[in-house]
Formats: structure tokens, C-alpha cells, sequence
């Protein structure tokens, strides 16, 4: 462990620009919408505009009649099930029982863009209506209601450990509080899209995937396939912020109409079925109790949640619908219960840290309630709270108290902050800071990688990553070149075609890193040492004084250049050496690998309006090794700026009439842009963690929303528990205060 | 996605358009910048036959316009002017810096590069930015018809009501004239939106007049709270001919507002609300413009 | 009513180009399907993301909110159209530099936005001008902080000249 960490931290930080960046920054990139296949059709979905029933008839003669138009498939001749669609439930890709205005019912095929959509608007759909609910209240109070036959509701899941009763009937202080989150939108900006071809019996889908492997495995068991005959390829993806998770229902539609048509079928979402089709955030009302002593020691805290998840949900635990905060504190006891409830309203499932931004909102906001409460410093509260090891365990490693200090110090906190009836209250503006903090899983499994390098002496990586936005692809070329020792200029990538690349897992679950990354890292070590080994048969000198730097094979301690990796290449006659890995990295027993932050903000509050600008933001994370300083800084920034959303503007507004989106549009779901983000200052930990760099996608979001409404509190006195904030409601507690 | 089929025309010349115009007659609809007439055109309202004028150049000058004396009286700005194009216009900041603001804060950059004033104003959505401050500004309206008939009428005749005008079918707004003042001026814009770039839940757009000794011009334009853009006389009257403008006054105008003016309904806030911020806003402008006066 | 079709021809990245379109096609989809100038993508289809901006006489425009027929007569620079001699343009170097991208779908159109603001301004602009000129540009990846430094690097330089 000890000598692990010297050599880390030897070695220099890491900051290059993207490997594809030039292709990106010259719209030469192609994304899906880009391809152009020959004698390729057009496929529009048609969708449910009842909130739940059965489809009785569908009538197709004026869709018909439409120029242009070629095919129609519905529920009523087609019952492919998306596996991937629902969790605890079988979802139909075309359904006959819809149970959300927009459920997807069948698809028109046409010869252009436009005649598909014409088309698909004049199939005339015939309901049975159901009763309906469209909110936890209506679903849970219902018992007429049968969105599904075995029960309308997931759980309760419940995780607790120490004793809850003991623990608040002996602490000083209880606070009990009611916590609401909106349902949200990942608002990737590419809309979902899918191209799909047959040649005899083998499948060809370009996927504006997260994971190639994932989107093929999943269409080959929906539709009986061998996965050998389905070949995914996904270069470039818009973002997908996990709602683009393996096989999707438009891949599986696309496919679908290619078989009946016999060529070419591209199913393009417009900004609308975006919204509509393809799942967001579910929603949470949260009530909390937290117990601790006068001196601030947390003893128990005790959540009981409902969230709303929709008509079908994609989460992949069952029942955790809420999860993290039980690995921000050292409490001597908690206690969850956990619902998730369906209603006839759109799919819920992944989004970015899938439970949780939700479930440090209410954390995080309390335990600043609990602060203050006590007359305690927030950034003292979590140094006196935060989590060393898990209750059972201990973790891989734990750079928590390095954020929390640092961070605070960099922000100039103990300057910045002051109770909040001392604030500053300049000409109507009100300004306060605010801190927050949080974990997150950092997983290890299975890892593939080939590596080689050519007679030229390039080295070249091939993995199955399809980089969405993450800079995946680059962190890979970096581990490899750093590794073996020849430059990252000299070294290019392959990915994102099952049929050319190995096995990783996708771009979801911060895991490509610790999975993909370890095969890479692996398979560049037998490099090198092949190499090395070369070298030692060329200048008779023992590999283990040979190293590897800048391309060329130096004698260690003196660094004089034996010869270059190319002229290492010629001399062993090898045309290429590839080094073809497959890693699964386990954990000791007892271990537990996580990574965590501490976020610091800034906010001004007009004092008429209740408007809040954010005017400052501070972040520390540890994950561990950083394999790439710049692309990381980047995951950060975005990671809160989508938290920022989340805080302030974002919420997706669901028809109380028919549970249908009323906002699918980005005129109307506002996320951020730039005039809202101040400058977020981006720091990590030298942490060095034994099983190599940890996660770092999604814990960036996850302390944004109590970091804010901190501030919030610390400029106004005023706590909001609802997101988004609502400045209505801001401006309506301070006149009350008055 | 725009599904119905149309008919394009694009005259190079004001004779022509009104040819086009009249053998359409009543299926033609003049596009100018289409930032509001093609998403209606894409949410499926059809439109048989789209008449685009933007090749008729005389309708993008912007030039300062005198009177007899030769003396600058008013500022005309061509149909065709987007909103960028009024925002970076010398003439425009010069002499009707409150049209150059508000201009200036309309939409995002890639809107105001495209949207035009004649299309903002003959479209005459109640909340649009520029039908505000036409109003405050004592805009005049300049439209021709066909045999180059034209009229000129005030934005306040030319509103009619919920993206409705005087303008008939076969004719085309061709400029609006800006009277130039001498005096001292005061101006702002406020607005309530929901995010940043948002069309307005309601517009406040305030505009003095200050000869050295009195406010002998005080104008109120608020938009989203009717039919159509409108002037608080009101409240005008309040202000007008006083030597000073204090808080107090402000406060008072602002209440009178609150008080006459209903607040549009918005999904996202409450009447309560809007009708509170109607007046905090209607406060802010006119303190920011008091103070342009006063120092 | 049948389709209508428009005898379309315009300067694309500097060259005379002609088309016979559909009136209903907007130019993003001329631009995008007849010309295969991909670059500029559709993010929204209702000029709210800023994905599909390209430069229309020297001005940034949403593609998606034009139809084909108004870009007759005009100038229209698409992201492949600002790169020299096969090499990125100091614009583009920078965003790459900067890492001001992520997923890269709204790259396009940030850069071309920046293009316009920057070519038609005359001094260094600050922050917050850059900001306010770059707001009709969303970017979910929320890659702001880089955006702003390339811009404004890129600014500070073409001023220093």
C-alpha cells in the first residue's frame, strides 16, 4: 500500500485535450442523424392519447392514403416485449394496454420525414379508458386503480441498521421535516434516434447508445436473436445522462419496421417524444427525522419516502428509489422506508446518480437545519459527522475530510460565512453561502481491452466504450500511453462497434473507468514488458533496467535513449503486438470503494422579486487517481451545472387533468445556460486508492441542490424544502418574516 | 416539421408584393424574420401561401428623419430592421436608446439576429417586447397598400387586440417613425419571465422626458396585462409636469397599477404573485429611469 | 394541396450552390440532407438550443427556424465552413484547447455562435457580454465554464493583433 502510493504520486497530473476533440470541434463527428443509408425509410410512433385503457381498434385507411406511405405496425400484430422497458413488469414495445398519455402504440413507416409523420397523424385509435391516477395520493388511495395486476406500488424497501427508537428517544434535539423533488428530464441534446437494417438474419442497428454491448444484448433477447447477430454501432451520442441505457424501445421499433419493410428504417424523436417517450427523473416526497446531541453529534436519522416513477420505471434496484446519504454519516442508527408508485404518467428511470441528488437534498438540507438549530458552524457539523468506514467495513479509501477542510479553505468559508441574521443586505440584494456534501459507489467488474502497437510504433486501444460526452475514449488512450510510455499523440483508439471492439460495460454507472480502464491499464503492462523484453534481447541489457518513456526505450537511472519503440518493432520482426485482456477486479471481504465530495455556493437573492442568482461555486472531490485533470474538471462543471438546473428551473409539469406532460419542449423545461453559471472552481484529492482511479460521472450533481438552498437559507433565513426553488415561495416567506 | 404543403413568393419590390397579395387575397400571410409564423407553422396552422418580404430592400433602412427646419424630428426604422440590427443602430442608441434596450433584450442572440420589428409589431402578441415600448414611445406606424396607397396611424390605433391589428390583408407595415426628443431622457424596460430569453409574462417599458425643471413627458407602457399592449394614463398623469419624482410617487404609481391591471395567468406562478411583481417592476423601471434624470 | 417546390441557390462555405426544395424544408434540412453538411444538428427543432446555428450574411441564425427559400440570394457558413485549409480555425483550436466540449452536439453551433459574436464585435468583450451573446446556445453537458474561456481567450487574442 505504502509503496503504491509513492509511485502515484510521482507521477505528474495529467491535462490533455480530447482524443476526438478535433472531430467534435469541426462538425465531423457523425451522430446517428448523420449517416446517410441508402434506400433508407422514415419511421414515426404513434402514441396512446388516453392515460390508460386498452386499445380496442386501430384504424390505418387515411394514414393510408397518405403519398409516401409504406407500413403501419401496432400492438394489435406486433407483441415484442422491451425487457429493458420495465424492471418488475413486462412492457410491451407497441402497447395494447396503455397507461400514459404518449405510451407508444405502434408506428407508421414512409418514404420521407414528413409523410411518416403525416401519416402517423391520421391512425385513429379506438380506448377502452380506465380510471387513471396521476399522483402518488390518487394511486395509493385508489383501490379501484390496476395500472398493474399485481399492485400499483414497489416496496417498501427498507435498509436500516442500529437501534432508530433508542437513539431518538435519548437524543437532545429532533427535528422532524417534509422534503419534496420534481420530476425532471435528461434533456440529452441529441433526441433519441435509430437506425436499423437487415441482411438475411443478421442485424445491423447504429444506436445512439450509452453502451454498444448493452443495446445489442438486450434487442437480441427482445427480438430471439444470438447476440452474434446483431451488430450495434454507436461512434458518436449526444449525451444520454442515463436515459440512452442499453436497448432502447425506438432501436427495437427501428428493427422491427426494417424486417417488415425489408430495408433501411431510421425512427428519429423530435424534441416532444423526447420529453414524452423516453424516461426522466422520478419524483420524491421525503419526510426526515434526525436525531443528535447538543454537542452536534448525529445519532439516528430516519427517512420515509413515495416516490412517483411513473407508469413504468427503468431503475435497476428494486426499491431504491432513494440511496446514499446512509454513506455521508457515522450515525449510530438509520432507518429507510422506501416506496416507489406508479401513475398514469411517463416512464421515470436512469438519471445521473439515479436516486442521488434527491436523497441529498433532504440529507443535506436538514442536517444544515440541524446546524443551525444547534448554533453550529455547517462545515463543523460535517467534520464532526462525516462517515471514516461504513458501519460494517472499512472503505478501499476515504478522502472525505480532505474535501470538507480544503474545500472550505479554498472557498475562505470561515471569512464567507456568517449566521444568517448577519448577512449583508446591499441595495435589496441579499447574498449568503452554503455547503453540502456526498458520496457515491465507485464499482469494480468486468473489464476487456486490446492493446497493440504497430511497426510504426503506434499504439493503439480498442474497447467497446462509445464516449457519450464522459471523454471516455481519451481516458483510455491516456491509461494506455501512460502505461506503456509512448505518447498520447502517437495513440489512437477503436470503439464503438461490437462487431470491431471487445466487450465494456457503457457509459453509465460511473463505471467505464474502473471497469474498462483496468483491462486497459492490464493489457498495457504485458505490452510494455513485451517490449521491454525486445529491448533486452537488442542492447543485452536486463528489461528490469529498461523503461519506456516519450516513445522511446531508455536505461533507467542514467535516461539515455536506447532506441525508439518503432526501431524496437522492426528489430523483433513482429508486425504488430497486441495484447488482448479481460480483467474482473473483486473487492476484500469488508471492503466498500466509494468516492466523495464537498461542494461550496454563493447565491444573491433579490429581496423583491425572490429571484436567486448563483454567484459562486467551489467543488473538492475525491476519485481517486485523476487520469485526466481536464476532461475531469469538465465532468464536475457539467455534473453541477446540471444540479444547478435541478436547484432552480427544472421541473417537469404533469397535467392534473390526464397526467400528460405539459412542458415537453425546451421553450418550456428550462435548463440552464450561460448566464447562469458563475465560475465553478474544480479541485480533486491526491487520494490514492489501491484498486486505481475511482468514479466520477455522476457524484458531481449529487450535493448541487442543498449546497444551494444553503446558501439560500444563509442569505434569507428563509429554508425552501421543494424543488425546484421557487422564488414565489422565497419572496412569500420573507414578507411572513416581516 | 412543417407538414402542410404552401405556396413561396418572394417579390423583390413593394409593387410586386401587393400583385401577389391581392390575387391571394385573404390566404396570403407576409413572412418577415418567422420567428413567431414558423412555429405556427410547424404546430400545424395552415398557411397556403407565404409571402416573404425580405428581398424588398427599402424596408430594412434605418435613418434619422427631419423636419422642415432640418432639424432631426423622428427616427424611422424600416420593417425589415431585426432586433440586432436596432440594437447596434447608431441612430437608434442616439436618439431612442429605449427601443435600442429593449431590442437588446429580446429573446437570445439567435432570435434577435433574425426577428424584425415590423414582424414583432404586425404580429402584436400582447407581451412582445417591442409593442411596449412602440407604445411608450409614441410610435407611429407607417403602412402601404396596393397602388402604393399608404397611412400612418399610432401604435395604440394599430393595436387592435390578441395578435390582431389594423393591418388588412393586402397590406404591409413599411416602417415605424420614432419621435426625437430634445429634453433630457429617462428610460427602462422591465420584465417578468420564467428563465433567461423567455418571452415575457408581462413588460414594463417607462420612458421621461425632463426639460431641466419639470418631467413634461412621462409614458407607461406595460404589455401582457390586456388585449393588447397598453398606456397607464393613468398613472402618467401622476408624473406629468412634475418638477420631481419621489419614492413615494413611485410607490403610488406602482400600487395604481397593481390595482388597475390585471396579471396574466401563468402555469408556473400565481396571480398573487405576478400581480406583486407587476408592481415591483413597474417600481424598478421607473426608479432606474427617475435616477438616468436626476442622478 | 400538392408539395410546392422552390428553385433554391445560395453561397454554402463560399460556393455557389443551387437546389430545387420543398417549401416545407427548413433550411437545417437542405443544409443537413440535401448538401450533407452534417455538422449542424437538430437539437430542438424551435430555435430553443441553439444545436442548429449557422451563419447567415455574417450573422448567427437558427436553421430550424428559417425555411430553405429565405437563405435564396444569402451567405451561409456552416461550422465546415469556418475550418482553413482542412485545419481547424483559431476559434475551433481554442474550444479544442479549452475542452470547451463534451457529448459535442451543440459544439457546432456554440462555435458558430461565438463566430458571430466575435466577428461582429469591435472590442474585447467581458464575461458577462460573452455570456448574455452565447445564452441562445444551451449546452446539457454543461460545458459553460470551458465555452467562456475559449471565447473569451479567443477574443482577447483577436484584439491584442
Amino acid at each position: 500500500m505504502e509503496a503504491v502510493m509513492e509511485r502515484q504520486r510521482e507521477k505528474p497530473h495529467v491535462s490533455e485535450p480530447r482524443i476526438d476533440a478535433r472531430e467534435r470541434a469541426m462538425g465531423l463527428a457523425k451522430y446517428t442523424a448523420d449517416w446517410q443509408v441508402k434506400d433508407m425509410l422514415y419511421a414515426r410512433i404513434f402514441t396512446s392519447t388516453v392515460p390508460h385503457g386498452f386499445v380496442k381498434g386501430i384504424d390505418s385507411s387515411e394514414a393510408a392514403k397518405t403519398p409516401g406511405f409504406v407500413d403501419i405496425v401496432s400492438c394489435l400484430d406486433d407483441s415484442t416485449v422491451w425487457q429493458a422497458g420495465e424492471r418488475e413488469h413486462e412492457r410491451r414495445v407497441f402497447a395494447d394496454h396503455v397507461r400514459f398519455v404518449g405510451d407508444c402504440i405502434g408506428a407508421v413507416t414512409a418514404t420521407t420525414r414528413i409523410a411518416a409523420r403525416k401519416a402517423a397523424s391520421l391512425v385513429g385509435v379506438q380506448y377502452e379508458e380506465l380510471p387513471a391516477s396521476f399522483t402518488i395520493e390518487s394511486t395509493l388511495g385508489n383501490s379501484q386503480l390496476k395500472i398493474w395486476d399485481n399492485g400499483n406500488f414497489l416496496g417498501p424497501l427498507k435498509f436500516e441498521y442500529g437501534d432508530s427508537e433508542e437513539e431518538f428517544s435519548k437524543s437532545q434535539v429532533v427535528l422532524e421535516r417534509h422534503y419534496s423533488t420534481s420530476r425532471l428530464h435528461n434533456v440529452p441534446l441529441e433526441p433519441a434516434i435509430s437506425i436499423a437494417w437487415w441482411d438475411g438474419d443478421n442485424l445491423t442497428v447504429v444506436a445512439a447508445t450509452q453502451s454498444v454491448h448493452g443495446c445489442r444484448n438486450g434487442i437480441a433477447k427482445d427480438l430471439g436473436l444470438e447476440p452474434e447477430k446483431v451488430r450495434v454501432i454507436g461512434y458518436y451520442k449526444g449525451g444520454g445522462f442515463g436515459n440512452k441505457i442499453n436497448s432502447m424501445n425506438y432501436d427495437l421499433i427501428a428493427a422491427i419496421c426494417s424486417r417488415r419493410t425489408g430495408k433501411p428504417v431510421m425512427v428519429e424523436y423530435s424534441r416532444e417524444d423526447e420529453f414524452i417517450n423516453v424516461h426522466g427523473r422520478w419524483s420524491t416526497d421525503q419526510d426526515l427525522r434526525m436525531a443528535a446531541d447538543r454537542a452536534g453529534k448525529i445519532n439516528a436519522v430516519e427517512v420515509k419516502a413515495k416516490c412517483d416513477i411513473g407508469a413504468y420505471t427503468r431503475h435497476i434496484k428494486r426499491g431504491h428509489f432513494i440511496e446514499g446519504p446512509e454513506h455521508y454519516y457515522s450515525t449510530e442508527a438509520w432507518n429507510a422506508e422506501i416506496y416507489g408508485v406508479y401513475t398514469n404518467t411517463p416512464a421515470t428511470g436512469h438519471m445521473r446518480a439515479p436516486p442521488g441528488p434527491q436523497s441529498a437534498f433532504s440529507v443535506e438540507s436538514m442536517v444544515d437545519e440541524l446546524a443551525h438549530e444547534l448554533g453550529i458552524d455547517p462545515v463543523d457539523m460535517r467534520l464532526k459527522n462525516f462517515i471514516r468506514n461504513p458501519p460494517s467495513g472499512r472503505f478501499t479509501s476515504n478522502g472525505f475530510e480532505e474535501c470538507i477542510i480544503k474545500g472550505a479553505e479554498e472557498f475562505g468559508w470561515k471569512q464567507r460565512w456568517k449566521r444568517p441574521e448577519k448577512q449583508r443586505n446591499k441595495s435589496g440584494i441579499a447574498t449568503g453561502v452554503g455547503v453540502a456534501i456526498g458520496s457515491w459507489h465507485s464499482g469494480l467488474g468486468h473489464g476487456e481491452a486490446i492493446v497493440s502497437v504497430d511497426s510504426s510504433g503506434t499504439l493503439e486501444v480498442n474497447t467497446g466504450v462509445v464516449d457519450i460526452g464522459t471523454g471516455a475514449k481519451t481516458t483510455m488512450a491516456l491509461i494506455a500511453s501512460g502505461e506503456v510510455g509512448i505518447p498520447y499523440a502517437d495513440t489512437r483508439v477503436i470503439w464503438g462497434d461490437t462487431e470491431t471492439s471487445p466487450y465494456s460495460v457503457g457509459e453509465s454507472g460511473s463505471r467505464t473507468t474502473g471497469f474498462t480502464g483496468t483491462a486497459v491499464r492490464e493489457a498495457s503492462r504485458q505490452l510494455k514488458a513485451d517490449l521491454l523484453l525486445i529491448g533486452e534481447k537488442l542492447h543485452g541489457i536486463s528489461s528490469s533496467k529498461l523503461e519506456i518513456k516519450e516513445g522511446n526505450l531508455i536505461r533507467s537511472g542514467n535516461g539515455s535513449v536506447l532506441s525508439s519503440v518503432r526501431e524496437l518493432m522492426q528489430a523483433s520482426g513482429n508486425g504488430r503486438i497486441t495484447k488482448s485482456v479481460t480483467t474482473e477486479p473483486t473487492l476484500k471481504e469488508g471492503e466498500e470503494r466509494f468516492v466523495f465530495a464537498a461542494h461550496f455556493a454563493e447565491v444573491a437573492v433579490d429581496l423583491e422579486t425572490g429571484e436567486v442568482k448563483l454567484t459562486d461555486y467551489l467543488a473538492y472531490h475525491d476519485s481517486g487517481e485523476i487520469v485526466n485533470r481536464l476532461t475531469a474538471e469538465s465532468q464536475v462543471q457539467g455534473g453541477i451545472v446540471m444540479g444547478i438546473g435541478m436547484a432552480l428551473t427544472e421541473k417537469l409539469l404533469i397535467s392534473k387533468t390526464d397526467g400528460s406532460i405539459e412542458n415537453p419542449s425546451l421553450l418550456l423545461y428550462r435548463i440552464p445556460n450561460m448566464t447562469q453559471i458563475p465560475k465553478i472552481k474544480v479541485f480533486f484529492t491526491d487520494t490514492v486508492d489501491p484498486y486505481g482511479p475511482k468514479s466520477l460521472g455522476e457524484i458531481p450533481i449529487i450535493p448541487v441542490t442543498a449546497a444551494i438552498g444553503n446558501a439560500i437559507f444563509n442569505a434569507t433565513g428563509v429554508r425552501l424544502r421543494n424543488l425546484p426553488f421557487s422564488r414565489e415561495e422565497l419572496l412569500g416567506e420573507l414578507k411572513d418574516r416581516k | 416539421m412543417i407538414l402542410e404543403p404552401f405556396q413561396y413568393f418572394s417579390p423583390l419590390s413593394l409593387d410586386e408584393a401587393f400583385e401577389i397579395l391581392t390575387e391571394h387575397h385573404g390566404e396570403a400571410k407576409i413572412i418577415a424574420g418567422g420567428q413567431s409564423l414558423i412555429p405556427l407553422m410547424k404546430m400545424g396552422v395552415e398557411m397556403p401561401c407565404i409571402v416573404d418580404i425580405k428581398k424588398i430592400h427599402e424596408l430594412k433602412t434605418i435613418e434619422l428623419s427631419n423636419d422642415g427646419s432640418g432639424k432631426v424630428s423622428s427616427v424611422r426604422v424600416g420593417a425589415l430592421a431585426t432586433y440586432n440590427e436596432i440594437e447596434r443602430s447608431v441612430p437608434v442608441r442616439r436618439n431612442i436608446p429605449l427601443l435600442a434596450k429593449t431590442a437588446s433584450g429580446i429573446g437570445h442572440p439567435l432570435v434577435r439576429n433574425r426577428g424584425t420589428i415590423g414582424g414583432s409589431l404586425s404580429h402584436c402578441d400582447p407581451a412582445a417586447d417591442l409593442c411596449a415600448t412602440a407604445l411608450a414611445l409614441d410610435a407611429q406606424i407607417c403602412i402601404t397598400g396596393p397602388g402604393m396607397k399608404t397611412r400612418v396611424l399610432s401604435a395604440r390605433d394599430f393595436f387592435k387586440g390578441p395578435l390582431e391589428t389594423d393591418l388588412h390583408n393586402d397590406e404591409i407595415l413599411t416602417s415605424v417613425f420614432f419621435p426625437v426628443s430634445n429634453m433630457k431622457m429617462g428610460y427602462d424596460v422591465q420584465k417578468l419571465t420564467l428563465g433567461h430569453g423567455d418571452f415575457p409574462v408581462f413588460i414594463v417599458s417607462v420612458s421621461l422626458h425632463y426639460d431641466g425643471v419639470k418631467f413634461t413627458n412621462a409614458a407607461i407602457a406595460l404589455g401582457g396585462v390586456g388585449e393588447t399592449a397598453v398606456r397607464a394614463s393613468e398613472c402618467e398623469s401622476l408624473m406629468r409636469g412634475k418638477e420631481s419624482i419621489t419614492g413615494e410617487d413611485i410607490r403610488e404609481v406602482s400600487r395604481l397599477i397593481t390595482d388597475r391591471y390585471d396579471p396574466p395567468v401563468s402555469a408556473e406562478l400565481s396571480p398573487d404573485y405576478t400581480r406583486e411583481m407587476l408592481s415591483v417592476y413597474t417600481g424598478k423601471a421607473l426608479r432606474n429611469a427617475v435616477q438616468m434624470v436626476t442622478g | 394541396m400538392e408539395a410546392q417546390t422552390f428553385e433554391l441557390k445560395f453561397k454554402l462555405n463560399g460556393k455557389e450552390v443551387n437546389a430545387l426544395v420543398d417549401t416545407r424544408e427548413t433550411l437545417l434540412d437542405v443544409i443537413r440532407d440535401t448538401f450533407g453538411l452534417t455538422g449542424a444538428k437538430k437539437g430542438c427543432d424551435e430555435a430553443a438550443c441553439g444545436a442548429c446555428s449557422v451563419l447567415f450574411n455574417g450573422h448567427a441564425v437558427c436553421s430550424c427556424t428559417m425555411l430553405a427559400a429565405e437563405a435564396h440570394g444569402g451567405s451561409i457558413v456552416t461550422v465546415e465552413g469556418l475550418s482553413v485549409n482542412g485545419e481547424p480555425a483559431s476559434l475551433q483550436k481554442a474550444f479544442m484547447e479549452s475542452d470547451a466540449l463534451q457529448c459535442g452536439f451543440c459544439t457546432s453551433g456554440q462555435i458558430i455562435a461565438a463566430a458571430s459574436l466575435l466577428d461582429n464585435a469591435d472590442r474585447e468583450l467581458d464575461d458577462n457580454e460573452i455570456r448574455e451573446g452565447m445564452s441562445g446556445n444551451v449546452c446539457r453537458c454543461g460545458a459553460y465554464n470551458k465555452i467562456l474561456h475559449a471565447v473569451s481567450e479567443t477574443s482577447r487574442k483577436r484584439k491584442a493583433k
